[in-house]
């Protein structure tokens, strides 16, 4: 059966070619017809800018008194390692991003269980989770701003409701970091929901009932029933939040503009104030490298510790 | 082991109806068969023998003593679910394990049973893969083995076959009846295939839109049916039913009479295939029809007429019967073998006054 529905379409297509005097593709050309254009432009897209940036980093560059670049080796990678601002930005950026992604899963898995679980007005319950992920960081970062700070605050608020008279204020040196996690993660968590809500879908309710005769507890039912579908997930997104955390600029400028004093000034920001506002271009594009090895490094690590175990099963 | 009865059970789900009305009662150590089409009640009558799900009215007792609000592990009873369900992510023996990891034994007690078990379902080699290594027989085996390692008052098991091929059901169906003839554990199997009931149960209990049709052995449910859907649900080739009318003491269907004593009525006649015979020519109450389809089994042959446009009849014929498509025959049924159904499918007696 398989061969005469073949054979048809291999003759319909000899007739095409030899009919129009077209010579069909090797497979290498049809491959290089493919791939060449998509070659090209990753290399204008992504090897371009990263070349340029090696270019930078190797390079002293200067604005004032006209523009003028010297070639300086590895001046300045040397010089960030010694750089005390670099290391407490690398500390923020760690600390922020371990917040992030802890509370980035706690937060996605309650409402992937959540949403699991309710039956009414569900469209409407699924809209309403999954809207902050279509806030743009920018107005998450203004809104978090507003809820954080002393005058206008939930904690000032709360503070009144039960009676103080002091505003509080979230947004010191000493919380800070914690204000900025919670605002990232109520950004992602609900796309890392949708797809733990997706695999608590593909469970067996047969499962639980296997759970019940087994008299596991509920705390043993989650851990033998409901987590292992997730664990895949769970570990993917705790990876891509790492590298978006990491990464993330446009709501720590807009949230806190790296302060109070240098409290949150993440790596991101650090290496924006070098490059953009001191215009010590080579000295930020050296930093920058940091950062990439920061996130490779953590990705890697989390891939060695957990993801590998995941993968392999 | 328990004796399990089931009184007055009704089960709704909003407005349908699951289970209705239904009374029965398990004996120590007995093998009973929940039969029937899909959708008819079977698992959630099984869930509530389990006490996975609530009864809205009615009473489960075992030995007697009422365990309806009693929560299912500590009825102690063990089931297989549907496709054998195990934990995906854990290794064959530590699916074993988990039920007994509430059960209060010694870790001694504990490696004793499972050992024994492993030894009696023979499925050492396959302890340390995990199910979605295991294929659909292999898996079978070790929920089984799961099930009977805490030594349950009750084995429920779900169509635990369903999912399998051919071949495989047929091995083990024998192993699972063998299983529980060793063990004597009183045991519920819901299975929607009459084969798998007929061969396995002691008893079989045949559903249909939640009621209880009837309950009897193999034997009593295939000759003896109380109900025109149990006749018709059982046996294959199935039963003929030929729709007709009781007149004056006498049956009259498509094209043919038969004496009975039975009231006045609309009423289906039934007989099975092997109760009909080609006779050589038109004898006094036959039904004459067409050849449609001859099917070959090897042992025997089922021939297929059209007595009319609306009924096919199947009759049992040896394999060397040889037949024309569209070939008119003569039919005869033995008259003491047929059965006869009341218009809401209940059985009639039924005495002819003379063989026809
Ligand atoms: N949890 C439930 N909620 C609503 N309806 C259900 C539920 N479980 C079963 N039913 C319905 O009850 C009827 C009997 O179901 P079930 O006992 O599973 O049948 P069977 O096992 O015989 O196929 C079916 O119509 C089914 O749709
Ligand atoms: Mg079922």
């Amino acid at each position: 059966m398989a061969s005469e529905r073949i054979l048809p379409l291999q003759s319909a297509e000899e007739a095409v070619a030899t009919g129009r005097r077209r010579r069909a593709l090797s497979d290498t050309e049809f491959a290089l017809a493919f791939g060449v254009p998509v070659l090209v432009f990753l290399v204008l897209v992504v090897a371009y800018p990263l070349g340029y940036a090696v270019w930078m980093s190797l390079h002293r560059i200067m604005f004032f008194g006209g523009y003028r670049s010297t070639f300086v080796g590895l001046r300045n990678f040397e010089r960030v390692l010694v750089d005390a601002g670099f290391w407490w930005s690398s500390w923020v950026t760690v600390r922020l991003t371990a917040e992030a992604v802890v509370l980035t899963m706690l937060i996605g898995l309650g409402l992937a269980l959540m949403l699991n679980r309710t039956r009414a007005a569900r469209g409407l319950t699924r809209t309403l989770v999954f809207l902050p992920w279509c806030v743009s960081t920018y107005g998450a970062g203004l809104m978090f701003a507003y809820l954080a700070r002393g005058q206008t605050g939930l904690g000032t608020s709360i503070a009144y409701a039960l009676g103080y008279s002091q505003p509080v204020d979230l947004m010191t040196s000493g919380l800070v970091i914690e204000v900025l996690a919670v605002g990232a993660a109520w950004t992602m968590a609900p796309l890392v929901a949708f797809f733990l809500l997706a695999n608590l879908q593909t469970i067996p309710k047969r499962l639980y009932d296997l759970a019940a005769l087994d008299q596991l507890s509920p705390l043993e039912t989650f851990w033998h029933v409901t987590l292992p579908p997730l664990r895949y997930t769970l570990f993917v997104f705790a990876s891509i939040v790492t590298v978006l955390t990491m990464k993330l600029f446009d709501f720590v400028f807009v949230m806190t503009g790296g302060g109070p004093g240098t409290a949150s000034a993440t790596l991101t920001y650090q290496i924006y104030k070098i490059s953009f506002e001191n215009l010590d271009l080579g000295y930020g594009a050296a930093m920058s490298f940091y950062l990439l090895f920061l996130i490779i490094a953590s990705t890697l690590l989390l891939y060695l510790v957990w993801g590998r175990r995941e993968v392999l099963r | 082991m328990a004796r399990i009865e089931l009184q007055q059970l009704h089960k709704t789900f909003g407005s349908l109806a699951a289970v209705q009305e239904l009374g029965l009662e398990i004996a120590e150590g007995e093998f009973l068969v929940l039969l029937g089409p899909s959708g008819c009640g079977k698992t959630t009558t099984l869930n509530m023998i389990a006490g996975l799900e609530a009864p809205t009215s009615g009473r489960v007792l075992f030995d007697g003593r009422d365990v309806t609000k009693v929560l299912a592990y500590h009825r102690n009873v063990a089931m297989v679910f549907q496709s054998s369900l195990l934990y995906p992510h854990l290794s064959a023996r530590r699916n074993i394990e988990t039920s007994l990891r509430h059960s209060g034994l010694g870790r001694a007690d504990r490696d004793r049973r499972i050992a024994d078990v492993v030894r009696m379902l023979e499925i050492d080699p396959l302890l340390d893969k995990l199910p979605s290594q295991l294929s659909g027989g292999e898996r079978q085996r070790v929920a089984t083995a799961k099930a009977i390692v805490r030594e349950p008052a009750a084995f429920l098991l779900d169509e635990p076959l369903s999912a399998l091929d051919a071949a495989l059901r047929l091995s083990l169906r024998s192993e699972i009846a063998n299983l529980q003839k060793r063990l004597g554990t009183t045991t519920v199997l819901v299975t929607h295939d009459q084969i798998e009931a007929m061969t396995m149960g002691d008893r079989i209990a045949v559903m249909s839109n939640g009621r209880l049709e009837q309950i009897g052995t193999p034997d009593q449910i295939y000759n003896d049916p109380a109900t025109l859907f149990v006749a018709g649900f059982l046996g294959a080739p199935p039963m003929n039913l030929i729709a007709g009318e009781v007149e004056a003491g006498c049956f009259r269907g498509i094209g043919f009479s038969l004496p009975v004593t039975a009231p006045t009525g609309p009423a289906t006649l039934g007989v099975r295939p092997q109760d009909v015979r080609v006779v050589a020519s038109e004898v006094q109450g036959a039904l004459v029809a067409r050849v449609f389809a001859l099917e070959h089994l090897g042992r025997e042959s089922v021939l297929i007429v059209e007595a009319d446009k609306s009924t096919k009849l199947r009759v049992l014929v040896p394999p060397s019967f040889g037949a024309r498509v569209g070939e008119r025959l003569f039919l005869a049924a033995d008259p003491e073998r047929c059965l006869l159904f009341g218009a809401e499918g209940m059985r009639l007696p039924l005495h002819p006054a003379v063989p026809g």
